[in-house]
């Protein structure tokens, strides 16, 4: 599908989304963001990768899970835009199904593992957990909490997601809405196992428990069409 | 178009889904790109609560304050929790007279940077009493608490070296590390067994272990003898900033260090003349080779102007009220205890704090500006803290103990607090 192809916003509605900001090297960061794109640093030489999960179910291509690794990145601000709330740049994305796979390469250019990944939504009394593995070999387990006492509240977030692939580099705003919820209690945990999915992150350079938790219940996901960034292009 | 509606238009939401960090990183051809979107947000926020910051006080920082509230441009009388002076010696007479002295004296400023013509014989008064009173061979004078900091640690540390610092350090240890170049390893906050894992592998390095000797957000005390075992198992030098602990902590007031009875075992000593002297500045305590390098070295000094000698003999006589008045440091503690034992009473969460600093938890980013509104139009002057100060959602007020304060004082203050927190159901 061209560029052109890809005019309308596409909406993913689901039951789940959770997510986790755990800090590693700005090095590492440095290594995998195209040229032009800066990482956020909570601390001086480290960045923030995030650990997304989300379970679809209902979007153009059905119902799926997916888990998506990505760097938080300066926003680009123009004038007379409005202001996101972060930005990002997924450099690791697996889906359950061949056609959420597909659709998102070609739709929205983000690299995906090859193959379908087993994803399991596990619910508990105030968490989620998390396991997703590729032809039994594990990849990661997250578990997010719900932070005791923190009130959910609904909202409509706006984002950034910054795309490359092989033709370019591209910005897609995307709105995040339905009931939120994130906290800074470090009670989450993540694992992560040598995978070729990590795709250059080194597990032992990687915090294991999320110094911010994120989780959004029966939402939304609307992502806009995508914008070529003739700045960012190359390495 | 309403200051509401550009705010919509830029930001798409809701002030607090915004805060200083959401405008710090940007990418755009033009640097003046966030410009706009930050004002309009810092317009909304202030409105929404953000104007309880940097209120102009018409009066000296005592127990009870004039301050202009910038919302409706009241004069407000209240009662003060917010200034450090710790021990009350901002406004004290003989210090006042001294400084009046001092102007007299060498006029204003000191027209110059320390290491040319900057350095009067009020300076080196200081630093020579400040070495006596710290108990090493010398101490080096700076223009500000930030700037010893930023000075000490650019001055002392180079490329290729590893400075380990508590993750709760001050900004002025953030940006003394960048400054430096070397690479920068944060260990989880007051963790011992955490600054280990940083500091496994390696060996042959230069490293600087830096701790706080108390935590000025959360009010606790630093661990240090654990701290002080791993830094010298894995040959680390080590800093301690006692910017809240000097004058406060140990028999004579020397700090943390002094209370654990590990001031030998530490390399460089901080302190600040701002806390509980009342006053401005800081300084380096430690050997002379160590005094003679940063003077040549750290830039923070070098390339400013010395620290006022009106201040500096202000300072001056401050320390020794505080070195020949032991009672302020009883005074003061006797009020930490007072005020805590009635913060118990009252059920009010104070978090880890163990010290004169004394957080009051409200976890909640929104609300608590709410609620600091409430607290100034009930008279009493509490700063909110939120994000990106502290970690989201444990949002506080910080409460400042000083000497100064009397027991009916902190009485009032917990019942106005307790009121407030009990009408917005906190407590």
């Amino acid at each position: 599908m061209s560029l052109s192809e890809n005019s309308e916003p596409k909406l993913y509605h689901y039951r789940d989304a959770i997510n986790g900001f755990f800090e590693f090297p700005t090095s590492n960061a440095r290594a995998i963001l195209p040229r032009g794109l800066q990482p956020v640093e909570p601390h001086h030489g480290m960045s923030v990768l995030t650990v997304t999960a989300f379970e679809f179910h209902d979007s153009a291509v059905g119902a799926y899970r997916e888990v998506a690794l990505s760097i938080i990145v300066s926003p680009r601000i123009q004038h007379g835009d409005a202001m996101p709330r972060a930005a990002m740049f997924p450099f690791m994305v697996g889906t359950t199904t061949p056609e959420s796979r597909r659709h998102g390469i070609e739709v929205w250019r983000l690299p995906h593992h090859p193959g379908d990944l087993e994803v399991t939504f596990q619910r508990r009394e105030g968490q989620i957990d998390v396991t997703a593995a590729a032809g039994g070999a594990p990849i990661l387990g997250l578990c997010i909490t719900d932070g005791g006492d923190v009130a959910w509240e609904t909202v409509e977030h706006r984002y950034q997601t910054f795309m490359r692939d092989d033709a370019g580099t591209y910005l897609s705003p995307l709105v995040m809405s339905g009931p939120f919820m994130e906290h800074e209690e470090e009670r989450g945990q993540l694992t992560l196992h040598a995978h070729g999915f990590l795709n250059g992150i080194d597990p032992a350079e990687v915090t294991t428990i999320p110094f911010r938790e994120q989780w959004m219940r029966d939402g939304v996901e609307f992502i806009h069409p995508l914008q070529t960034l003739a700045a960012f292009a190359g390495r | 178009m309403t200051v509401k509606t550009r705010l919509q238009q830029h930001l798409q939401g809701d002030p607090f889904d915004y805060d200083y960090s959401s405008f710090y990183y940007s990418s755009s051809d033009d640097a003046f790109t966030i410009l706009e979107p930050y004002t309009e947000w810092y317009d909304q926020a202030q409105l929404r609560g953000y104007y309880l910051y940097g209120q102009p006080m018409s009066s000296r920082p005592m127990t009870r304050v004039e301050l202009q509230e910038k919302l409706e441009q009241r004069r407000l009388n209240l009662l003060n929790l917010s200034s450090y002076n710790y021990l009350g010696l901002s406004y004290r007479p003989e210090i006042i007279e001294a400084a009046k002295k001092a102007v007299d004296r060498y006029g204003l400023g000191a027209a110059g940077s320390p290491v040319l013509s900057g350095t009067m014989d009020v300076h080196q008064d200081l630093e020579r009493e400040l070495a006596a009173f710290k108990g090493k061979p010398a101490a080096l004078l700076f223009p500000t608490g930030y700037s010893t900091n930023v000075g000490l640690i650019q001055g002392l540390m180079r490329p290729g070296d590893l400075i380990v610092a508590d993750q709760n350090s001050h900004a002025s240890v953030v940006d003394g590390a960048i400054l430096s170049k070397a690479e920068v390893r944060f260990f989880r906050h007051n963790l011992p067994e955490d600054l280990e894992k940083k500091l496994v592998g390696t060996p042959g390095r230069k490293k600087l272990v830096i701790v706080e000797g108390v935590y000025s957000m959360d009010g606790d005390v630093c661990r240090l003898p654990e701290i002080v075992e791993i830094a010298k198992k894995h040959e680390a030098r080590i800093m301690i900033d006692e910017a809240h602990s000097t004058f406060i902590y140990g028999e004579n007031g020397r700090g943390v260090a002094e209370a654990f009875g590990l001031e030998d075992q530490i390399d460089i000593h901080v302190g600040t003349l701002s806390k509980a002297l009342g006053g401005q500045g800081g300084f380096v305590a430690g050997s002379t080779s160590l005094y003679k390098y940063l003077e040549g070295f750290a830039r923070s000094r070098f390339f400013s102007c010395g620290l006022s000698p009106v201040v500096a003999a202000g300072v001056l006589e401050a320390l020794r009220i505080a070195s020949r008045e032991p009672g302020l440091r009883g005074r003061l503690w006797a009020n930490v205890s007072h005020i805590r034992r009635l913060l118990r009473e009252e059920g009010i969460d104070v978090g880890e704090s163990t010290s004169q600093v004394i957080p009051v938890m409200i976890r909640n980013d929104r609300r608590i500006f709410e609620i600091a509104h409430r607290l100034q139009r009930a008279g009493l002057y509490l700063q909110p803290i939120v994000y990106p100060a502290v970690a989201k959602h444990r949002s506080r007020f910080r409460i400042s103990v000083s000497a100064a304060h009397t027991h009916d004082q902190l009485n009032e203050g917990v019942a106005i607090l307790a009121h407030v927190l009990r009408e917005e159901g906190i407590l």
